[in-house]
């Protein structure tokens, strides 16, 4: 199901599928995976001269201020193709954080680096391991981040850290001054990092909004993020379906094609209900972000859930499908299961965001 | 643009819509509105039919002067000529104020619109205004016992006498076959077809016709508007009239017709929910709370319960979107296609999914029942068990996932 419901997020779609899909894809994946790498370099170049970094950005700070589920759309062919681009990170949550959270000073000065893709910006919202202390010319930051998503290819982050029970969003670059930045292996080939900061200066123009984070913002932010990543799942979740689809079609076993067992052809159908719906779901909730629907928060938590625990039955499903030959390396469709075992955990996984939909709905 | 010669300037759907309300509010009786959501102020006419209020008669009788138990059919035909467009405002003006549809039956809703596509200008005229005017009560004669999810095998045998066709068998889950006045069936009248689809005819039968006998089934749940009906030497004219057959369509070409006749029976998609048809006073999430109450935190006081529905709303919402957007498309004039099995076989599982949770929630006293078992005073229980039938009727959950394997994903057979 496309997510797209106009002419212009169609073209977007289509563009998205030609670029990420076509000209890269896995073939490209796996060659940086090959060398040890979790960041392409050109096509983040590519993206940039198309504009992607800057869709969800205001016309005013250079971006083309299209819709959430025109971002979504991206995010979810970057899932199906696996592409090595921060575009969830840079282009997508870290504009969001900073439309939402920070000084119109702070906007002019970075929107229009991200929009460009001149900067590349990690997040790391969900636990604030880091203690902002004050220093003699404002701040200073320590503690660790053990996994940062988009952590070696970005430039700069914008990280939680907290001060005597409140917290602030802080932009701190990534250099190696009082920091130490490790890359980790993923199973997955995804860029994350371990990140320890000593006394890290931050300038009191570095906090966003240049006040505390208000609790709800918070849950906002989060919220919006789980639906990122949930967009992301679907993604992955559609591109390991059409491959085990296209697989029962073509691997002769008895004598005739294995999909033509009826075995096979229900557990079939009932992950493409489990995808249709989830991806119908994601694309209401993006929707509703934008309609500012009081229901939002809670919806991103059942999208989040049902976009995770579809996309890891289906992946689930897709090497039982393939047998033997879904256990190697050289073969794709293993390359889905370790993404989504990642994805999966990022934002809130299924019992997180289970828990908070139930709550969120007064039980 | 067709419109009433009450409704001269109908050109503007907002202008047509700010009419439709003021007649409705003026002419629905103010009890019927007050009685919407009991299936008890439905009106389903036929022979047998007894108002069950005055108000209920005059609102039948003001809306069939007016065309209005049929707005989209023709004019000459008992309907108010309106467009598709127009129809649908009225009845979702209708929803909005609480007020009933005059008539409920399956001639308008089944029989109708396949008289209008496939039947001749005298079987129009004959059964039409009929149907229109709530005098003739009818229903389905599809399924048999040994042609269920494999309909095309049916096997009731209508043999050529001459003047007369012969009918012979059986058919059953005919809904409220007792109290309709004639019954529209799928019936062999060639055996030596190899495909099975052929040789099936479809033909409209008085149901007082000798030979005929009803008997309603009681289910799990206990009474339920289905019956079973036997043919035993039916003897049916070959014709009521001029050019006015009593099978519609050509002989041995009626599968084609029974299939529009399904098909226009969907329409638009509905979606069942955790909380079933609204029959039940709480909602499922407050009969959790209510039955254990709450921790120190607001969480119902049982997390594996808690577990449970919070599963169970996250497929449910799931559904929804997933029907909510295949909905629009049918309104932007969309083909869906067989993606309606997709919410037929999940809306389902989740009308079922929060019955089974209610069961849980209530303990013992969810499986105590009334002891007349009367159709429209149900208990849990017996909503419970009758929710079982949801994955069977209108094609099993297994048919369905026939349908998306082979027609949505394109799998051989």
């Amino acid at each position: 199901m496309s997510f797209a419901t106009s002419e212009e997020e169609l073209m977007l779609e289509e563009a998205a599928i030609g670029f990420l899909t076509e000209d890269y894809g896995l073939p490209a994946f796996r060659k940086l995976r090959d060398n040890q790498e979790t960041f392409s370099a050109e096509m983040w170049q590519g993206i940039s001269e198309m504009g992607w970094p800057g869709i969800i950005i205001d016309e005013e700070f250079g971006g083309s201020n299209m819709s959430t589920l025109a971002a979504c759309t991206i995010v979810k062919i970057v899932g199906q193709s696996l592409s090595s681009i921060p575009f969830l990170s840079s282009s997508v949550i870290a504009p969001k954080i900073i439309e939402i959270t920070a000084s119109e000073k702070q906007k002019s000065a970075w929107l229009p680096l991200l929009a460009q893709g001149d900067t590349r910006t990690a997040t790391s919202l969900e636990a604030s391991t880091l203690i902002l202390t004050e220093a003699s010319d404002g701040y200073s930051v320590s503690g660790t981040i053990k996994h940062l998503v988009d952590g070696m290819s970005s430039d700069h982050i914008l990280a939680l850290a907290s001060k005597n029970g409140d917290e602030f969003l802080c932009r701190i670059p990534l250099s190696d001054d009082g920091m130490e930045r490790t890359a980790l292996t993923s199973i997955d080939g995804r860029d994350i990092a371990k990140v320890k900061f000593s006394e890290v200066k931050v300038a009191t123009d570095d906090i966003l909004g240049e006040k505390p984070l208000a609790e709800d913002v918070k849950h906002q932010l989060l919220a919006f993020g789980a639906l990122v990543y949930a967009a992301e799942l679907v993604g992955m979740a559609r591109a390991a379906f059409e491959m085990t689809l296209a697989y029962l079609k073509e691997r002769k076993q008895f004598g005739q094609v294995i999909g033509s067992f009826q075995a096979l052809q229900h557990r079939t159908s009932l992950l493409f209900i489990d995808l249709s719906q989830a991806e119908a779901l994601v694309a209401k909730t993006a929707k509703m972000f934008d309609e500012a629907d009081p229901q939002f928060l809670r919806f991103a938590s059942l999208a989040k859930a049902k976009a995770g625990k579809t996309a890891q039955a289906i992946a689930n499903e897709s090497i039982q499908m393939h047998g033997g030959i879904g256990m190697t390396d050289e073969y794709d469709i293993g390359l889905y299961l370790k993404r989504v075992a990642v994805s999966e955990q990022i934002f809130g996984d299924y019992n997180f965001h289970a828990n908070n939909a139930a709550r969120l709905a007064g039980y | 643009m067709n419109t009433t010669p009450d409704m001269p300037d109908a050109s503007q759907t907002d202008n047509f819509r700010e009419e439709v309300r003021a007649w409705l509010v003026e002419n629905c009786p103010q009890k019927l509105r007050d009685l919407r959501n009991g299936s008890e102020a439905r009106c389903w006419g036929g022979k047998q039919w007894t108002f069950d209020s005055p108000e209920q008669k005059k609102w039948l009788e003001r809306c069939i002067e007016r065309g209005w138990t049929a707005p989209s059919w023709p004019k000459e035909y008992g309907g108010a000529g309106l467009s598709a467009e127009q129809s649908a405002i009225i009845k979702s003006e209708m929803d909005n104020l609480n007020i009933p549809r005059p008539l409920y039956s399956y001639g308008l809703t089944m029989l109708g619109p396949t008289l209008l596509k496939y039947g001749t200008p005298a079987q129009k005229a004959m059964h039409l205004p009929a149907i229109a005017k709530g005098e003739i009560r009818w229903c389905q004669g599809y399924s048999e016992p040994n042609a269920g999810s494999d309909l095309a095998s049916l096997s009731m045998k209508c043999e050529d006498k001459g003047d007369h066709w012969l009918l012979n068998g059986q058919k059953i889950w005919t809904s409220t076959a007792d109290k309709s006045d004639w019954i529209f069936a799928m019936v062999r009248t060639d055996n030596s077809q190899e495909k099975k689809q052929m040789g099936i005819s479809f033909i409209l039968v008085d149901i007082n016709t000798p030979g005929i006998h009803v008997r309603p089934i009681d289910l799990i749940s206990g009474k339920s508007p289905f019956c079973e009906t036997f043919f035993t030497d039916v003897k049916v004219p070959k014709s009521y009239g001029p050019d006015n057959s009593s099978i519609v369509g050509e002989i041995n070409n009626g599968w084609r017709i029974g299939m529009y006749l399904l098909s226009h029976e969907r329409g638009s998609l509905g979606a069942y929910t955790l909380d079933g048809r609204g029959h039940e006073p709480l909602s499922l999430i407050d009969m959790a709370i209510e039955e254990y109450g709450r921790n120190s935190e607001g969480q119902i006081d049982n997390p594996i319960l808690r577990e449970k529905l919070a599963s169970a709303q996250i497929d449910e919402a799931a559904c929804t979107a997933l029907a909510e957007h295949l909905n629009t498309q049918i309104n932007e004039g969309m083909e869906i296609g067989a993606k309606s099995s997709l919410v037929k076989y999940s809306s389902t599982q989740t009308i079922k999914k929060g019955y089974e949770l209610r069961m849980e929630i209530a303990g013992l006293s969810g499986t105590v029942q009334n002891g007349n078992q009367d159709l429209n005073d149900t208990t849990l229980a017996q909503n419970w068990l009758y929710s079982r039938a949801y994955t069977i009727l209108g094609g099993t959950s297994e048919i369905q996932l026939n349908i998306i394997s082979k027609r949505l994903l394109g799998l051989p057979t």
